[in-house]
């Protein structure tokens, strides 16, 4: 493991976990809305509210156990250079911030069956992760 | 394509695993191909579902056909799945539906007799069929036929069948009407306010039903051989049937840039029509397409019908392709001299104008005071989407007064004042004196849209009931008017009878009339306000109306009466039968306590009997002109 690796396969780590431990509690959240049948997510005129912050709260655990694996991948691979090892780091931590927040935030005002403004997020973030997947696999490969 | 991906995935694993000399994992492979040859064997044609696409039988019916422009309700439902809830959850949707299991209301089985002809119903797996005499046969050629039901009309208070005529996409009507609320079978004839005697005749969806009850309905009659290729854009009244034709609108707004402006903008859309926001005439002329009297001028005109359906798009001027009938008050009109025109007007309008039939409610409202001020339609009480109830389909803050008041508030908190009546009364309700009970439908009553206040004149000139009689229902035309003069200056008329105006109607009004005074004598404010001990015997006499739907009514209205509860009573068994229980029903009245404190305007004698010969002289003295009020 290179001297760079050691402290970023950390901060992955605490990154991945805090991000899980966040949309889990989203997860709560919209599970205790369905239970106290709240209108603002079960009401049929809140649909796509309701598609919105679910895929919020699935990506962004998905995107912090992602997070975790990457990782685990990072501290495997030693001859990962360490710029692409770092542009793949920090594009996949945009993409954990940017992917579920624009869900979420998309979800907050919503038109009808369009999502709010803040949805233009999701397309930056999954540009990002793309970008971030393909330089681990890329690097598996090495 | 499902049976070549199967099989691609099959040799991709087939040959995978053929790489390795593992007995196992050889045997995993084998594994896999016979589960994708099960799973291919799936894929073959299986016999379609009824009432789905594959069904054979949409040859022989009309079917849906997104052209034109339409692109039905499933292209709403993404975009907007709060309106397209709401409109699912409506009547409007379920006008008429494809016969499935799904939307079957009625007991299917067992064998009905309606006029001397035996009607056999079965079903086979997800079909329904009937076996009777073919509708297409007539005088002494008639022959059996099994005949598949395909079509449904109504799913709130009946629904009605369609069956396959064998001639293009045709369909015959299926003489048997269920009732839903009472889950029985009646005649078709008699599920209208027509007398029992009455012609049947055989009524073809094509022509009659796909008017309203379907979105934009094409005829498609072939101009040489007149075989009838029927098509509509979806069955039952759908979003496009408001909203216009929807393909243009669905194309445009792929594009989320264009949406988000929408959105975020303050102009609206202009690539679909939206009633809500329409001048308030045309925006009642959107509703008044179907719930109006209406026809096309010229023979082009209902020539190019029969191919094309109605020209009409929301949005447009209904007038331009159509011509609203309005029954003209003048009485040396072209329509009232010609005696077909004249009677067909009687059987729809009062004598002023003002519709008498439900379902034409577009009619009553243009001829509303209220209409002339530019701003009243039927979205300023109505809605499609955000309605209390799907019954009326009134808006939430429309139940009440508040759909007076929001135009009429100088009313607001003088309600007892302008009403002389007490504040919390139904005599204090908005719609009950401006928009009472009396046009008939579906076995009921239903409030006028032609928006008016109690006038006993109209009564004694127009023989419709008024809002006060009709409650008052123990009170003389002259106990109104001496009330409607002291309160409201209305100038009294002069009557000779000293009976309790709905008597007078009940006993000797035409058949529309008695409907409506028997539907008020079930009706709980009515019958709060006049006192219950005395209607039974006049209820009890309908019972033997020569009208099914009088004496549905009556029967009703009859059992809504403690002492009558569950009384037993069939409309349409044979009159001898019926005379018999109508008799019953007076013996048991008068065995009860005798009314006090009534006397001759209730054809009551001093000791509270019934006045027998009075009441007899009254039926004989009956308006028994035809009445025929199909809604």
């Amino acid at each position: 493991m290179s001297d760079e690796s050691g402290p970023l396969v950390r901060r992955h780590l605490a990154f991945g976990w805090w991000t899980i431990l966040i949309y889990l509690t989203l997860g709560a959240g919209l599970e205790a809305a369905h239970a106290l049948k709240l209108e603002l997510y079960v009401d049929q005129a809140n649909t796509t509210r309701r598609l919105m912050w679910t895929l919020a709260h699935a990506h962004g655990t998905l995107l912090g156990l992602m997070s975790v694996a990457f990782a685990f991948t990072a501290s495997r691979l030693d001859g990962w250079t360490d710029r692409s090892r770092r542009t793949a780091s920090r594009a996949l931590m945009a993409a954990t911030l940017l992917l579920p927040l624009g869900f979420f935030l998309g979800g907050l005002v919503i038109h009808a069956g369009d999502p709010g403004l803040g949805i233009v997020l999701v397309p930056a973030g999954a540009l990002l992760l793309f970008v971030a997947v393909f330089l681990t696999a890329r690097a598996c490969r090495a | 394509m499902e049976l070549a991906l199967t099989v691609l995935a099959v040799v991709a694993a087939v040959a995978l695993l053929a790489r390795t000399a593992d007995r196992r994992l050889r045997g995993l492979a084998l594994l896999v191909v016979l589960v994708a040859a099960a799973a291919a064997a799936a894929q073959f044609p299986r016999r379609a579902r009824a009432g789905s696409e594959g069904d054979p039988l949409t040859q022989e019916r009309p079917v849906a056909e997104r052209n034109r422009g339409y692109v039905s309700s499933q292209a709403c439902k993404s975009c907007h799945p709060s309106q397209y809830e709401s409109w699912h959850r409506s009547y409007h949707r379920t006008m008429t539906q494809v016969v499935t299991p799904e939307t079957m209301l009625a007991d299917w089985s067992g064998t009905l007799e309606i006029r001397g002809k035996r009607y056999s119903l079965s079903r086979e797996g997800d079909e329904y069929w009937v076996d009777q005499d073919d509708p297409e046969s007539s005088g002494n050629r008639t022959r059996r036929v099994k005949q598949r039901v395909v079509l449904a009309t109504g799913a709130h208070h009946q629904q009605v069948f369609w069956v396959p005529s064998g001639e293009g996409r045709r369909l015959s009507l299926f003489p048997a009407t269920w009732l839903v609320p009472e889950r029985r079978w009646i005649p078709y004839h008699n599920s209208f306010l027509r007398p029992d005697l009455a012609v049947e005749q055989n009524e073809i969806w094509n022509a009659v039903c796909i008017k309203c009850h379907a979105t934009a309905g094409r005829p498609g009659r072939d101009e040489r051989t007149h075989v009838l290729d029927t098509k509509v854009a979806e069955f039952g009244i759908a979003c496009e049937a408001c909203h216009g034709p929807g393909e243009e609108h669905v194309r445009k707004n792929r594009d989320p840039l264009r949406r988000y402006a929408l959105h975020l903008g303050e102009g609206g859309d202009d690539t679909i029509v939206q009633p809500e926001k329409l001048p308030a005439l045309a925006s009642a002329q959107v509703c008044g397409q179907c719930h109006g009297v209406s026809g096309l001028r010229e023979r082009s005109a209902q020539l190019a019908w029969w191919r094309d359906g109605y020209p009409y798009r929301p949005g447009r001027d209904l007038l331009e392709t159509r011509e609203v009938i309005r029954r003209p008050k003048d009485p040396r009109h072209p329509f009232l001299l010609d005696p077909d025109l004249a009677a067909g007007l009687d059987q729809s309008f009062w004598s002023d104008g003002a519709i008498r039939v439900s379902g034409r409610e577009y009619n009553g409202l243009v001829e509303s005071p209220c209409f002339k001020g530019g701003e009243f339609s039927c979205l300023s009480c109505h809605t499609m989407h955000d309605y209390s109830e799907p019954d009326d389909q009134l808006a939430k803050n429309r139940t009440g007064d508040e759909a007076c008041l929001q135009c009429h508030g100088k009313f607001r908190g003088r309600v007892e004042e302008h009403t002389h009546h007490p504040a919390a009364s139904s005599g204090s309700r908005c719609y009950n004196c401006h928009m009472p009970y009396t046009t008939y439908g579906l076995f009921k009553a239903i409030r006028a849209h032609k928006v008016g206040s109690p006038s006993v004149r109209e009564s004694a000139v127009v023989h419709r009931p008024n809002a006060c009689n009709l409650c008052h229902l123990d009170k003389t035309l002259e106990w109104t008017g001496q009330n409607l003069e002291k309160w409201y200056g209305k100038p009294q008329v002069r009557f000779e009878t000293k009976r309790a105006a709905a008597l007078v109607w009940l006993l000797e009004g035409d058949a529309g009339q008695r409907a409506l005074v028997a539907w008020h004598m079930g009706w709980e404010p009515a019958l709060e306000a006049s006192g219950r001990d005395w209607v039974a015997p006049f209820l009890s006499y309908e019972l033997d109306d020569s009208y099914g739907a009088v004496r549905f009514i009556a029967a009703r209205s009859l059992r809504r009466l403690e002492e009558f509860e569950g009384f037993d009573y069939d409309f349409v068994a044979p009159r001898e039968s019926r005379l018999v229980r109508m008799r019953v029903a007076l013996d048991l009245w008068s065995r009860g306590a005798r009314p006090k404190g009534r006397g001759a305007e209730l054809f009551l004698r001093p000791d509270g009997t019934l006045d027998v010969p009075a009441v007899e002289r009254a039926i004989r003295a009956r308006d028994n002109r035809v009445v025929d009020l199909a809604e």
